[in-house]
């Protein structure tokens, strides 16, 4: 090994050495114990490291996040804690009144809320979601689609490259599938990954833009047409290099 | 409304919030930012508490879930460009590293300056600790383009941070 190559990989030192492959890591130390300029640099790249890591892990925290954000997410717990309230005697039978009101709205809200559409949900629980459940998963531990609503891909270079039957995918904790996730292989373009749809009405945040262009740092992109939005997920390859390979072939 | 807390919620976040924010710090740059990429995550942390199968698995967890968060805002250009990092070419005679301290602000000043795609491996390899592999892993790249992005990012951020020491001690 020559002095060059030698510094380049102790630009990668120290913890990244176990990254290397042996021979190369073997040769590297050989080169080392000949070589003081290059050993002393060595011991230095690893002073560096030692200094920025320490900088690094040393934010400081503001003082009052720990209760602010304890009393955030309690506001926004999804299920309700009861307070049980004490009414006079005098008011009960309005209270009673009240209760029955209440309850038929709420009976009627409910039916109305929960016989027609699910919660919405954000685009990020739906990636997060998708990533936990999908990427890396064997296809035979995942569930077939239950057509909770019919997941049709409209543009027909998704549909080309989709395999025929979805799986589905729960993020909202609640009985049914929320995503379809259709498996993507394209062994000429080097990706596989998922092309995962949930009806748009479902999504508070629906992404802005209507062709995957936005990508997310090459692991997913998220695009909406009229009825749904889509995020693309990779496994092998990526997300942005797939769209460009398109791009170039459709220019 | 104040309402009880998921179990289990309270304690992941007495646990890991201050290493949360301080990895949503390091990405963002921003203060307001991170504080709310923390809520965040907690708050998606909170809807999705029955994934976390491995308790001792829960501080990567979190991260992950705030480094999708920070991604998810910003659409990063499909071609990655980073025009003033070169390859590692060899070194000038050395000058030794500068003296004096390097305190968290100088080091957030030179991240800030790494565009997105170089940051977050940096993030990732000196703040969460991960190997190489292991950020190609979470960041679905290639074991080389991980090398070589780290590799550009480790020179820039040490050129930066040599010009802020001397700035700071010259002499
Ligand atoms: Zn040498």
């Amino acid at each position: 090994m020559d002095c060059h190559t030698a510094r380049q990989m102790i630009e990668m030192l120290p913890r990244a050495a176990h990254d290397l492959p042996s021979a190369e890591e073997q040769a590297l130390r050989d080169h080392l114990a000949h070589c003081p300029p290059c050993l002393s640099a060595a011991e230095e790249v690893g002073e560096w490291d030692m200094s920025l890591q320490s900088a690094m892990t040393s934010v400081p925290v503001p003082d009052d996040l720990h209760e602010r954000l304890l009393s955030q997410l309690a506001r926004s717990t999804p299920q309700a804690g009861r307070n049980a309230s004490q009414f006079p005697d005098r008011t009960r039978h309005i209270r009673r009144i009240a209760s029955w009101l209440a309850f038929c709205l709420v009976l009627f809200a409910g039916s109305v809320f929960w016989l027609s559409r699910a919660p919405r949900l954000e685009l990020a629980s739906v990636e997060n979601g998708a990533i936990q459940q999908l990427r890396n998963r064997p296809d035979t531990g995942l569930a077939a689609f239950d057509q909770s609503f019919a997941a049709a891909v409209a543009d027909s270079k998704w549909q080309k490259v989709c395999q025929s039957s979805p799986f589905g995918v729960n993020v909202d904790k609640r009985a049914g599938h929320d995503l379809a996730a259709f498996r993507v292989n394209i062994p000429s373009l080097r990706f596989r990954g998922w092309l995962v749809m949930v009806p748009i009405s479902r999504i508070v945040d629906v992404p802005p833009s209507t062709y995957p262009d936005a990508v997310h740092y090459a692991q997913t992109a998220a695009w909406h047409d009229d009825r749904f939005v889509y995020v693309c997920l990779a496994e092998q390859g990526s997300v942005e290099a797939l769209i460009a390979q398109w791009n170039s072939s459709a220019a | 409304m104040q309402r009880p807390l998921a179990p289990g919620l309270a304690e992941l976040v007495d646990e890991h919030y201050r290493a949360v924010f301080g990895y949503a710090y390091r990405l963002s740059g921003s203060v307001i930012e991170s504080e709310d990429l923390t809520q965040q995550t907690f708050m998606l942390a909170q809807s999705n508490l029955s994934q976390l199968r491995e308790p001792r698995a829960a501080r990567g967890w979190l991260y992950t879930i705030a480094r999708n968060e920070f991604l998810r805002r910003r659409p990063v250009p499909s071609t990655v460009t980073l025009d003033d990092v070169s390859e590692p070419s060899m070194p000038e005679p050395d000058p030794g590293w500068p003296e004096g301290e390097l305190t968290s602000e100088q080091l957030q000043a030179a991240l800030n300056e790494l565009p997105i795609e170089f940051r977050v491996p940096v993030v990732l390899f000196y703040y969460e600790n991960l190997c190489y592999r292991d950020i190609a892993l979470q960041l679905n790249l290639p074991l080389g383009t991980v090398m070589s992005r780290l590799s550009r990012a480790k020179s820039q951020l040490r050129r930066q941070l040599e010009k802020h020491l001397l700035e700071s001690h010259p002499g």
